[in-house]
């Protein structure tokens, strides 16, 4: 009865070891499946709200010349602004900045094409040279949008840039170590001829202007001041005929607006005062006249024909 | 009357556009001796005042290697000028430095990498106005090979504010050779 009692135990401890043993396994074999269902729920469940609402808008990007680019050339890249018939408009500018070892994004604009489109165009200028000819990558862009949880995105553009000369210069005529310095410019006088000629064309115009309101202003006052029509007048009468004092007489009242004789002298004077310097010419004048018409006395030594010439000046110069 | 009153301001107008003439014509004749000078003697012709003078009176330092006051000259003018005077102010800014970083070589690359730095600054600078300056495009090459800019240091390093300088030897604060 003993050993059998002996076997009994050891198969029960053996039974109970390898229930400690695989029990977490099971329990292992048991949980993978559920978290795997778990895993595909969450995978299955619609994400967050931020991630439900990114969109990633690969727009039209007008293709560009890929070769034959060197230092300092610039490649505008050009970005449509719409999606889907809808304007688009990024939320910010990409900084003028240098973007990586070859560019340097120089512009950023945005332009409408012919037909309306809007374009957002960045300028890169290349700003280093690899050794040797080489294939490099236009930056890709990702810009936020003002709509919201939308963006831009566009991959990056493969150009090809070459160096201009070679490691080891040629030092042959024009193809040395660096290119000579800029010479000093010459001031262009081209502008400068072009100015003093307007000017002068400018200061012959204004003389001929001033001639010809000169010559006009003459014209007129030939025809309209009272003692230079006299004065024109009697060049066709004779020096000692009464009628050339009349013309003067004629003359002087029209002046003065009224007859004037030598006692109302003053009055003339008031209304033309130019006729000041020769007042005491106009006072003999007056007595002349009265003696020559009321006296009928010869008078010796008055001219009126001279005395009107002078008054004429007097006139032209005031009011010509 | 009314002509009468015509007369005065076109004789004012005759008198100014006369005085107008006489300064143009006074500006032209100083440019047509300047233009003359320096095509036989810089150094006169720089002895006047416009830009042009100062240009040549810069070119005339640099032709004498006196490269301190060359870069003197050329910075003010750049301050004061426009247009492709600039652009000839900037190029010759930028090959003086490149021309004294040659003198010293990539075997003194401590002397000549701040010069080198300097002068893609002014190619840079040039280019950024015409990007068809091809004399600035050799020489920013050549520079480039005195100095590369190679991609990898690039990419482990930050990008740099515009204008910044990479060499450590004309960095604010950092002086070679010093702990």
């Amino acid at each position: 009865m003993q050993p059998t009692y002996w076997r009994l135990r050891l198969l029960s401890l053996g039974a109970a070891l390898a229930l400690l043993t695989l029990g977490p396994c099971h329990a292992q074999d048991a949980a993978a499946p559920a978290q795997a269902a778990a895993r595909e729920t969450v995978q299955d469940a619609p994400p967050a709200a931020p991630q439900a609402a990114a969109l990633s808008i690969a727009p039209d990007v007008q293709p560009l010349r890929p070769f034959g680019h060197v230092i300092g050339d610039v490649i505008t890249q050009r970005v449509a602004l719409d999606h889907e018939g809808r304007p688009l408009d990024p939320e910010a500018f990409p900084e003028l900045e240098r973007v990586g070892n070859w560019f340097q994004r120089r512009d950023v604009r945005i332009e409408r094409d012919a037909a309306g489109r809007r374009w957002l165009v960045i300028d890169y200028q290349i700003i280093n040279v690899p050794d040797e000819l080489r294939a490099l990558d236009l930056p890709a862009l990702d810009l936020p949008t003002k709509t919201p949880g939308v963006r831009l995105e566009t991959g990056v553009l493969p150009v090809t840039v070459a160096p201009l000369t070679p490691t080891i210069v040629l030092a042959r005529a024009g193809l040395e170590e660096m290119r000579p310095d800029a010479e000093a410019p010459r001031i262009d006088t081209a502008s400068l001829e072009r100015r003093l000629h307007f000017a002068l064309y400018a200061a012959a115009a204004l003389a001929a202007a001033w001639l010809a309101l000169y010559v006009l202003r003459q014209l007129r006052a030939r025809n309209s001041l009272p003692f230079t029509r006299a004065t024109r007048d009697m060049r066709h009468l004779d020096p000692g005929s009464t009628a050339i004092w009349q013309r003067l007489h004629r003359a002087l009242d029209e002046t003065a607006g009224h007859v004037v004789r030598g006692h109302n002298l003053a009055s003339l004077l008031a209304r033309a005062p130019w006729l000041a310097p020769l007042q005491s010419e106009l006072e003999r004048f007056f007595e002349a006249s009265q003696k020559r018409f009321f006296a009928d006395h010869p008078v010796d030594g008055q001219e009126p024909a001279a005395l009107c010439a002078r008054v004429a000046r007097l006139e032209r110069q005031a009011l010509a | 009357m009314k002509l009468r009153q015509a007369g005065t301001p076109l004789v004012i107008l005759l008198v100014l556009s006369l005085l107008f003439s006489a300064y143009e014509a006074y500006r032209l004749s100083q440019a047509r001796d300047f233009n003359r000078l320096l095509t036989t003697a810089v150094d006169a012709a720089a002895t006047q005042t416009t830009p042009e003078a100062e240009f040549a009176r810069a070119l005339s330092l640099a032709a004498r290697n006196d490269y301190e006051g060359a870069v003197r000259a050329y910075k003010t003018l750049s301050r004061a000028t426009e247009g492709e005077l600039l652009e000839a102010v900037l190029y010759n800014l930028g090959n003086l430095h490149l021309r004294e970083a040659l003198k010293y070589g990539p075997e003194e690359i401590g002397r000549s990498l701040p010069l080198a730095e300097l002068a893609k600054t002014s190619y840079r600078e040039l280019l950024q106005r015409n990007p068809h300056h091809w004399d600035a495009k050799y020489n920013l090459e050549r520079t480039l090979r005195l100095a590369p800019e190679r991609e990898e240091v690039l990419t482990e390093a930050p990008p740099l504010p515009q204008n910044s300088e990479r060499a450590v030897t004309t960095m604010k604060a950092f002086t070679l050779g010093l702990p």
